[in-house]
């Protein structure tokens, strides 16, 4: 339904470089981005915005005498590349006279190529009625049980298209798909005035317009949603919620669903492993990190059975790519090895100033308005081959909760102290599920929470999930990526009964 | 770079108007950032773009109303080779079809109001078809020279005293035109610039933040910056014992504008009046009426607020609760959320106020908190202080519960014990859980307000003004290791 606007030609992006290296740079790279981002908002049945942007953009970066500069423009309209040029150098010449050590890049060889991420069916390409359509359909749907007040639904699709060029010869073109959908299911209770909320707990994909329907192949971890099986248990869900106990304070034993330990793993040890975090880089902003980077080989992060992994090529995965943007082949290495710190993430200087050969490829962009920094690869907590179902796992677990859902999170700027909520919090006795409780946040510290890990769940529990809004970087950018984890239980962790905090 | 100066953003405006085939609004805007960040007492990355953006809210004709959708590009101009740059009108026309072929296919809007009409709020100087901020003004790396000479000073300085320096400075500027096919016609600039850094001692657990905001970076003065920081870094060599639970602390503006960004963001009349927010009361009633703090206490969003200025063109891409894509180049007036310690506004759109009998309130981009007859500034409130934990920032603030506006966070780079009028030491980083709404009861002394820099916010609210306050019994939860 749209005419998107020529790509300019490669002479430009030639000329770009072409006119970078006349100026005696060390290293310059472009990126041509564009990224089409829809949304369509629901508030009840009534639709409260429908949303189409089209972004696009030249940025170009430079290292000259061993310093950074970066300029951009928006829009692919560039009459005069001579000015993108300067406008680099001169605040790279400017950023020189403060400037202690000199950037160097870790090399990696010449790429020439692309990689898509295909969707089977495009979300732009579904007609706009049936988008519409089959959101209205399911707000409906909810709206109408008894338990249900009020529904917001919320479904969000983006294709990413990124060209990247550099002056020693690579050239990678490539484009992906990205989608969420949320419903929230809200009860107010007449009598009292309370009111609670349910959401529901699909994760946000690397796939297309198949995945809202219900049709996306299942890839391991990455799996199909059941959307009407989750949207008709969700009114129940919320009824129970109404009428659950508030929870007793104190230690528990919990058993984490992936789809609320993902957002775990997530904040205390996807960015606690970031090393440019551990080497000051993100100090005034995101924070550092506990882990130092003398730890690697010796750092004890958590039991045994902790195997964690970082991957640019995991199926479907929010943060793989071909390559990253700085032109590395996407890759996969660990991070947690039987519990000891193996793996941090770099970009190509980080990699360089810390002699560790080639980047392991975590640069990236959110658009060509900002400079490349390092991000989250996919970050995901291995199942145990052989390992128990959830049913299981709870059966050994005399006094717990089982925690399915993500919702409020946070955590210190070392990635220590963190507080997580959920979606449904259910009282374990003697193995056996009893019904929810409310009011939950469980807190711990990272290294021990990791440590009290007594108990991993097997492939049958393990389900991809992730973030498209994980925030980094000033400016700030925002970056997708996913985490694969199975079902897991950590023992004498504190819970809140958040009712009773902050009176 | 490749500006085009000729035609403006008025004129891309005009162009897309007459492109459309129905009722409609477009916004035209152009971001200029210069933007420079330094750690361990380096400078490290930086950028410098420009950005014009077109977004066009198409509102036909729909079975049973108006249909609405939004689209928005940036590929705005062209210039064939060897002509001068213009308008590219192929992508502006494809974005208008584009938007009216799914405006046509949407159910009718609820929040459709008669499109704004040419107003006599107009005069030859509110400047429609100036050209942008662009010209005498282009944001460049030379702008960045003075800054420059204090942070190499203050490196300098760093590196005698084993502290390394972290931090940002950012310039930014938007120039927005508004119109719609009824004939309003607005064009507004908002600037911002900011200046944050964090000291950190090189062998020992000490951290400390500066951070300061403003329209322009010349209007920030960053000659306290490393004398205030290394104050704090002393302070912190003796360090005290705090026992987690409720303890009175003297919240900075930095801390205070992070929990009341928090609250203006919850104060959407549709939320309050569905029973779902913590501003709603019984019956579809809200709380507007009711005393939320001390009689002296006020919160404001003014446009032409004298530390605070904002647009005052109202620009929505898409409707949400608290604003209506139908309102599109409203003015935008000031608008008391809390006066005279009383709730009086909810923010909502124009058609949500008349069907419901609320005043339409636009929030302008900026949110100032007094408190009359407050004086001084924080280190008079310290001076008068018998006993307090100082609390420099807090940090990943989240909802915890909405029915109270219950938020959870972390301290950040600076808690400090105040006894006596004195900063007597330093205690540790705790995770705090608190209300801003229910702490409102509880301020008991404040400093007079200055515009500040949120730690946490400051980049989505870059136009806060707040005084330092002093509470009691604010949730001091959990130790952190964090340092």
């Amino acid at each position: 339904m749209n005419a998107p606007a020529e790509r300019p030609s490669s002479s430009l992006i030639d000329r770009i470089l072409e006119l970078s290296q006349q100026e005696g740079v060390q290293h310059a790279d472009v990126r041509l981005t564009r990224t089409r981002h829809g949304s369509i908002s629901l508030r009840d049945t009534d639709l409260e915005s429908l949303e189409d942007s089209e972004r696009s953009g030249i940025g170009l970066r430079v290292v000259v005498d061993g310093a950074w500069g970066f300029a951009a423009v928006g829009g692919w309209a560039l009459d005069d590349p001579a000015g993108l040029v300067n406008r680099a150098i001169e605040l790279a010449r400017l950023a020189r006279r403060l400037h202690t050590s000199p950037v160097e890049l870790a090399p990696e060889p010449v790429h020439v190529g692309s990689w898509t991420q295909p969707a089977d069916i495009d979300p732009f390409a579904v007609s706009v009625a049936d988008r519409i359509g089959l959101i209205t359909e399911r707000s409906t749907r909810l709206l109408a049980a008894e338990s249900v007040d009020h529904v917001d639904a919320f479904v969000q699709y983006v294709r990413e298209e990124t060209l990247y060029a550099d002056l020693s010869g690579t050239r990678t073109d490539q484009s992906r798909y990205r989608i969420a959908a949320e419903w929230s299911a809200t009860a107010i209770d007449p009598r009292t005035g309370s009111f609670d909320s349910l959401r529901t707990i699909a994760p946000p994909a690397g796939r297309g317009w198949e995945y809202v329907t219900g049709d996306a192949v299942t890839a391991g971890a990455a799996r199909a949603w059941h959307w009407d099986d989750e949207l008709a248990q969700l009114p129940d869900h919320l009824a129970e919620r109404m009428q659950a106990p508030s929870v007793q304070p104190g230690e528990y034993s919990l058993v984490l669903d992936p789809t609320n330990l993902w957002l775990t793993i997530h904040e205390s040890v996807g960015h606690a492993t970031e090393l440019d975090r551990a080497l000051g880089y993100e100090a005034n902003y995101a924070g550092t990190t506990f882990v130092r980077p003398t730890d690697l080989h010796s750092l004890e992060y958590g039991s045994a059975l902790m195997n964690v992994v970082a991957d640019r090529t995991t199926p479907y995965g929010l943060a793989t790519v071909g390559w990253d943007d700085e032109g590395v082949t996407a890759q996969h290495w660990p991070l947690i090895e039987h519990g000891i710190l193996t793996g941090m993430q770099t970009d190509r200087a980080i990699a360089a100033e810390m002699d560790l050969g080639r980047s392991n490829g975590c640069a990236y962009a959110d658009s060509a308005e900002h400079a490349a920094i390092s991000r989250m690869p996919n970050v995901s907590l291995l199942a145990q081959p052989d390992g128990p179902t959830t049913e299981q796992l709870i059966a050994g677990v005399d006094d717990g909760l089982y925690i399915v859902g993500d919702r409020s999170w946070s955590i210190d700027m070392q990635r220590y102290n963190f507080q997580f909520t959920g979606q449904r919090f259910y009282q374990i006795r003697g193995g056996r599920l009893l019904g929810q409780v409310k009011d939950v946040a469980y807190q711990a510290s990272t290294p021990d929470f990791w440590k009290s890990m007594i108990a991993v769940g097997g492939p049958d529990t393990e389900l991809l999930c992730g973030a498209l809004n994980c925030g980094k970087g000033q400016p700030g950018q925002v970056a997708p990526v996913s985490h694969s984890c199975p079902t897991a239980v950590f023992e004498n962790i504190r819970v809140l009964n958040t009712a009773a905090e902050g009176m | 770079m490749s500006h085009p100066q000729n035609p403006s953003g008025h004129t891309l405006c005009e162009f897309a108007l007459a492109a459309c085939p129905g009722e409609a609004a477009v916004i035209v805007t152009l971001t200029e950032r210069l933007d420079l960040r330094f750690a361990r007492s380096a400078v490290t990355t930086n950028g410098n773009t420009a950005t014009w953006e077109l977004t066009l809210v198409a509102m036909p004709s729909v079975e049973g109303g108006i249909g609405v959708a939004s689209a928005t590009t940036t590929n705005l101009w062209t210039s064939p080779s060897g002509s001068p740059i213009q308008i590219d009108q192929a992508s502006v026309t494809d974005l208008a079809r584009r938007a009216f072929a799914a405006a046509q296919q949407s159910p009718p809007a609820a929040d459709a109001a008669a499109l704004l009409t040419a107003d006599t709020y107009l005069s030859s100087t509110d400047g429609w078809s100036d050209q942008s901020v662009l010209d005498g003004e282009t944001l460049s790396a030379t702008s960045l020279g003075p800054i420059m000479e204090q942070l190499a000073e203050m490196f300098d300085r760093g590196r005698h005293d084993n502290v390394g320096l972290f931090g940002y400075a950012e310039q930014e500027s938007h120039t927005t035109w508004v119109a719609t096919t009824a004939g309003r016609q607005r064009r507004s600039v908002q600037r911002n610039a900011r200046f944050e850094v964090t000291a950190r001692h090189d062998t020992e657990p000490r951290s400390t933040w500066w951070g300061r905001s403003a329209d322009r970076f010349e209007d920030i003065d960053l000659t306290p910056a490393y004398s205030e920081l290394s104050a704090g870094l002393a302070a912190q060599r003796i360090r005290r014992p705090l026992a987690p639970g409720r303890h009175p602390v003297l919240l900075t503006p930095s801390a205070v504008g992070d929990l009341m960004v928090e609250l203006w963001w919850s104060a959407s009349a549709a939320d309050a009046v569905d029973g779902r927010s913590v501003f709603s009361s019984d019956n579809g009633a809200t709380r507007i009426g009711e005393r939320l703090a001390p009689a002296t206490l006020s919160l404001i969003s003014d446009p032409h607020h004298p530390l605070v200025p904002a647009s005052n063109v109202l620009a929505v891409a898409g409707s949400d609760p608290h604003a209506s894509v139908f309102d599109n180049g409203a003015l935008i007036p000031a608008t008391p959320w809390i006066g005279s310690g009383i709730l009086r506004n909810l923010m909502c759109g124009r058609a949500y106020a008349e069907r419901h009998s609320m005043a339409f309130t636009p929030s302008a981009d900026s949110l100032a908190m007094h408190i009359d007859g407050a004086d001084g500034g924080l280190h008079d409130l310290i001076s008068r202080t018998e006993h307090a934990i100082l609390i420099t920032c807090l940090w990943y603030n989240r909802m915890v519960d909405p029915q109270r506006l219950l938020l959870t966070g972390l301290t950040r780079d600076g808690v400090y014990e105040v006894r006596h009028g004195q900063i007597i030491g330093a205690v540790d980083n705790f995770r705090f859980l608190d209300s801003p709404v229910e702490m409102l009861n509880r301020i008991t002394d404040s400093s007079a307000t200055a515009r500040t820099l949120p730690r946490e916010m400051g980049d989505y609210a870059p136009r806060v003004a707040m005084p330092a306050l002093a509470v009691d019994g604010f949730d001091l939860n959990s130790k952190s290791d964090a340092m």
